[in-house]
């Protein structure tokens, strides 16, 4: 019963969106009778990585091709990449740390509550550019860490670990 | 080492182009302050647009004569490159890899070594998933597709070596290359990232530069590869061999 309500909602709630969003871009700013989205662009890029009409309509399924090349294949290529998105989409607080891009009002929050779209992407994935993928970097823990060593008191029997059946 | 990242991503592309035209064995760069990169030829071969190969099978020698108790270099930069903390309760910790200690109690030989995914070439975990979150690549690294997880954990009831666990908790601020997230089932990925940039795990990285180099990580497939070698002239042993997944991971001197 929910999920048709929603379902209603989304396909009754999209086209509208579509059309006003056509109408915004068209004309600069004609007044509107109903209230729009307000989205608030990068300012250090000038680009997409598409033509901006593109991306309204298509960045989900840009995301989700990519999603399974990257997890079930290991294509690894930059475009399309969703922490690439959040890369350039997240903007700066005044005091120069990052908001979280799906933050109230943020870029992939705005249209997304105006169209009634959830997201689940961002429980696993991260909202903010990251200072430095650090994969070329080795972490610097200590090597002798008690609390992720072997619990001593837990020593188990060899022969039963490397061959249950004997 | 901050303030890296153009620097670091020039220094890949070039490598694979030196390693490309030069078709060399093993070839070693230094990063400044003391961080080495090895390039594995096996490894090279391929660009960011092309899919992992079906002809390459990605495996694990652990030495356990090297390995010590005290030592815990390969959990710690597994924990810290992936973003998994432990609370300390068993029942519901990240089991990405773990030390265990072992003894054989007619001898009183005793051991350590890293436990983690052993990415089975018949992987049980696979076989028991009701959605085909749990696949195994084509080089052999076995994942969680963690956008078609449901979280039935049919999975981690169905691996012999304990080797998934369940997030609980909502998490934030995770690594980019590392996503997770409440609800879903995570294991060991080999840092698929990382072998995905012809480097090696985590584990096995820091295992060479901070712990006994104990861990060694290449292609089994590939004959002329350093674990192939070592395999094909010791003894080495799967755990658990009488269940016939196959794992990728194998043991020496144990
Ligand atoms: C339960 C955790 C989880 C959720 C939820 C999730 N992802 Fe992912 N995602 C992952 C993991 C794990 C990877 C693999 C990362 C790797 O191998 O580098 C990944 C990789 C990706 C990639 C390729 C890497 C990149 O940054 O481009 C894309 C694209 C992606 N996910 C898109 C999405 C989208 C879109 C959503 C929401 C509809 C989503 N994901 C939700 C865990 C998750
Ligand atoms: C290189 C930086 C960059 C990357 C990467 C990037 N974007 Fe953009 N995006 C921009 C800029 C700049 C604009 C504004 C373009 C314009 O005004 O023509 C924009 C516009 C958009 C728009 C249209 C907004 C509107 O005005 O209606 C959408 C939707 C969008 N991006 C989504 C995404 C998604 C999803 C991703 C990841 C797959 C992504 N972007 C990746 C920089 C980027
Ligand atoms: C210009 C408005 C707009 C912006 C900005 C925007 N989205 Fe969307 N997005 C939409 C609309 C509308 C839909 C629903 C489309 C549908 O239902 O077919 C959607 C759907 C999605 C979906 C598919 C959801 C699902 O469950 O199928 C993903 C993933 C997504 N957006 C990711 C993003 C990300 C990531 C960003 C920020 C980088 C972003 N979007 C920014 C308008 C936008």
């Amino acid at each position: 019963m929910t999920s048709r309500i929603a379902s209603l909602t989304r396909f009754t709630i999209l086209p509208v969106l579509m059309v006003m969003i056509t109408l915004v871009s068209g004309i600069a700013h004609s007044e509107s009778r109903v209230p729009e989205p307000v989205i608030e662009l990068p300012t250090e890029s000038e680009q997409c990585i598409r033509p901006k009409e593109f991306m309204r309509r298509n960045h989900m399924n840009l995301l989700k091709h990519k999603r399974d090349a990257t997890m079930r294949q290991g294509i690894r290529t930059e475009d399309a990449s969703l922490q690439g998105c959040v890369d350039c989409h997240a903007i700066r607080a005044a005091d120069g740390s990052a908001i979280p891009v799906n933050a109230p009002g943020q870029f992939c929050s705005t249209c997304h509550e105006y169209a009634a779209v959830k997201l689940d992407c961002f429980e696993c994935h991260r909202t903010t550019p990251e200072q430095v993928m650090n994969s070329t970097r080795l972490p610097d823990t200590p090597v002798h860490d008690r609390h992720l060593a072997a619990n001593d008191a837990k020593v188990i029997n060899l022969q039963n670990y490397l061959n249950e059946a004997q | 080492m901050t303030g890296l990242p153009h620097a670091k991503h020039h220094i890949d592309k070039t490598r694979r182009q030196f390693l490309k035209q030069a078709g060399i064995g093993v070839s070693t760069i230094v990063l400044g302050s003391g961080v080495t990169l090895l390039a594995y030829p096996e490894a090279s071969a391929r660009s960011p647009d092309q899919p992992a190969s079906s002809s390459i099978r990605w495996g694990l020698l652990i030495d356990v004569n090297k390995c010590t108790k005290e030592c815990t270099a390969c959990v710690s930069a597994c924990s810290a490159e992936n973003g998994w903390k432990l609370d300390g309760d068993a029942r519901v910790d990240a089991q990405w890899i773990r030390k265990l200690e072992v003894k054989n109690p007619e001898t009183g030989y005793q051991a350590s070594f890293p436990v983690m995914c052993q990415h089975c070439e018949k992987p049980a975990c696979v076989d028991v998933c009701p959605t085909g979150a749990s696949f195994k690549r084509a080089d052999g690294i076995v994942l969680v597709d963690k956008h078609t997880c449901i979280g039935c954990r049919y999975c981690m009831i169905a691996c012999p070596y304990q080797a998934r666990s369940f997030i609980h908790q909502p998490l934030s601020n995770q690594k980019s290359h590392a996503p997770r997230g409440k609800g879903t089932v995570e294991s060991c990925t080999l840092c698929v990232h990382r072998v995905d940039r012809d480097q090696q795990p985590a584990c096995v990285a820091s295992c060479e530069k901070d712990g006994k180099g104990a861990l060694m990580f290449g292609d089994l497939n590939d004959g002329e590869s350093e674990i192939s070698k070592r395999v094909a002239k010791f003894a080495t042993r799967q755990i658990r061999e009488d269940l016939g997944l196959d794992p990728g991971v194998r043991y020496q001197n144990l």
